[in-house]
């Protein structure tokens, strides 16, 4: 863990990330934007950004994980008597408790602030907490198989990034279109975290039609916010999978030469 | 090959490695038991590091087995390679880790507990860099001195070490052989390298390789002995045509020679006791001050095999 307290990208992307978690509470608390009503409409705003924010500081932090080895560090670390299982479940859980303290001081903020301006907090804050914790591991997982999987640290980082960052939302947007459940993508599932924070949990499927006006084609956009189980087992499935399958890969893979 | 049996030993057991379209390695077999330094010679893609990853765990094999101390390194890793420690290519400390705090970590890894003394007699030994010095901001030899470092206070007896002088400068070099001298009286060295020197001066038997195959294996003496006695250097008392030269060439009684000096040649031969006689016979009444048999050692040996 010490590794990544040390790296620049920690010490660059924490302090973005927390200030993009101050973002709300400052404004409201400076009376720049008005006050939501009730706390679940304030604690909605201030987590919500807190899943992209997330993922992209995951991919950032995580996305060389396993493939450092497959570099010159490898010549050490790989000849130890240590078993890789062991390895990869050690920089699996560094990258998990650093990624879940940066979103625990996130979530924080939101909450801390919330009780600050309502002297209440959500009733599913315990859930809201844990289901973070639940998505932080997801996406831990899921960017160590992508760490796995390539040799080059830079390049993992990148295409880890850009999967979840990018192509999960692009993919999101297009189901939307199609009115197709993207049950599949980590990033549906850890929707879950804001609407657990809204007064009422939100219908599972919110159709909206616009139109141009009168003779413009008819635009239906349908979303699809997961269920609390639905959502769960979507990140519980890609946190098992994406272990498994990056240590199958890990396990099995040589280092013919150093990138 | 070896001396003494103590327990450590490393087998190759039909070794067969194949790297994409490559046959990096095609059947190699041999057993190193005991105390001492064995030496693993071969030009480059010869598949000395290929060899040495895999018993390392860098590499798994396509066929055949590597063993360390009787345990498979592809089916049971963590416990083979508890004996040993090695130096693969050029291997990069963790970034941040500072030289001490690699060395304490090194000898963690080993469930090793190194005291104030033998850290600071590992440090002086090996000049090594100011113990709060960041190991990724040092220099390739400085880097390659720390683990040296680390192998020593990870206190294996089997050590795995793929050309390790490669980036020391010549002072450094020397120090290392010492080393390594000093160390194989009382551990298994297995050491590849390209320079004939240092196999000849730290390491009591040789595998040479070649193309993925060994082709010749031995004691260095004896290999030394074996090749040297195919050539005879002699110093002549006067000047002598070498036309005189060019017949014993065509009866086949010498297979080249060479002149090395106004008076002084080379004759290369089959190495046979009667033709060696009969190569003698030949030379003395031509004048003969000295004849003697080339000193030539493993790098004669070395440039035959190769061929």
């Amino acid at each position: 863990m010490s590794f990544y307290l040390h790296t620049r990208r920690f010490k660059v992307i924490f302090p973005l990330y927390v200030a993009l978690g101050l973002i709300f509470p400052v404004l409201y608390g400076a009376n720049v934007l008005q006050k939501p009503a009730d706390i679940n409409s304030y604690t909605t705003d201030a987590l919500g950004e807190l899943v992209f924010a997330t993922v992209l500081l995951v991919g950032l932090l995580a996305g060389d994980a396993i493939s450092q080895d497959f570099g010159r560090q490898g010549f050490f670390t790989l000849t130890q008597p240590v078993r890789r299982s062991e390895i990869m479940l050690a920089r699996t859980l560094a990258a998990f408790t650093i990624s879940a303290f940066a979103m625990v001081v996130w979530v924080g903020i939101g909450l801390v602030s919330g009780y600050m301006f309502y002297t209440a907090v959500v009733a599913n804050a315990a859930l809201i907490l844990a289901q973070s914790l639940l998505l932080v591991g997801a996406v831990v997982s899921f960017v160590v198989l992508f760490s796995s999987l390539f040799r080059s640290p830079t390049v993992s980082v990148v295409i880890s990034v850009l999967v979840v960052w990018f192509i999960m939302p692009i993919i999101t947007g297009v189901l939307e279109l199609v009115a197709v459940e993207p049950w599949f993508l980590i990033t549906y599932a850890g929707g879950v975290v804001v609407n657990l924070a809204m007064s009422s949990y939100p219908a599972h499927v919110v159709a909206t039609s616009a139109s141009g006006g009168a003779g413009a084609p008819t635009i239906t956009v349908t979303v699809y916010n997961p269920y609390v189980w639905e959502a769960t087992t979507i990140m519980v499935a890609y946190l098992v999978v994406s272990l498994v399958l990056a240590w199958l890969v890990y396990s099995r893979k040589e280092l013919t030469e150093a990138s | 090959m070896g001396f003494l049996a103590t327990g450590m030993e490393l087998v190759a057991d039909g070794l067969v490695k194949r790297l994409g379209s490559t046959m990096a390695l095609d059947g190699v077999s041999f057993k190193l038991e005991g105390r001492g330094c064995f030496g693993y010679l071969g030009p480059n893609g010869a598949g000395k590091t290929t060899t040495m990853k895999l018993f390392t765990n860098l590499l798994r094999p396509t066929r055949g087995r590597a063993t360390i101390n009787g345990v498979d390194v592809t089916k049971e890793p963590s416990v083979a390679l508890k004996a040993v420690g090695s130096l693969v290519e050029e291997p990069e400390p963790y970034q941040f880790m500072r030289v001490r705090e690699f060395m304490e970590f090194a000898s963690r890894i080993r469930e090793r507990r190194v005291d104030e003394a033998e850290m600071k007699r590992i440090s002086e030994r090996l000049d090594l860099p100011a113990p709060d010095a960041i190991c990724s901001k040092l220099s390739k030899g400085l880097k390659r001195r720390v683990f040296l470092a680390a192998l020593l206070v990870q206190g294996t007896d089997i050590l795995v070490l793929d050309e390790p002088t490669a980036g020391l400068d010549p002072a450094e070099s020397v120090v290392f052989r010492n080393i390594v001298l000093e160390l194989k009286k009382e551990k298994l060295i297995f050491l590849s390298s390209h320079l004939l020197f240092e196999v000849t001066q730290v390491c009591d038997s040789v595998i040479f390789l070649k193309r993925g195959k060994i082709i010749e294996t031995g004691a260095v003496e004896d290999l030394t002995r074996k090749y040297t006695s195919k050539a005879l250097r002699v110093e002549f008392s006067g000047r002598v045509p070498t036309a005189a030269f060019d017949t014993l060439k065509a009866e086949g009684v010498v297979s080249s020679f060479e002149v090395e000096g106004e008076r002084l040649y080379l004759f290369r031969f089959d190495g046979k006791e009667e033709t060696r006689k009969s190569l003698v016979d030949r030379l003395y009444p031509l004048g003969v001050r000295n004849i003697y048999d080339a000193q030539l050692g493993l790098e004669q040996a070395y440039m035959e095999l190769m061929k």
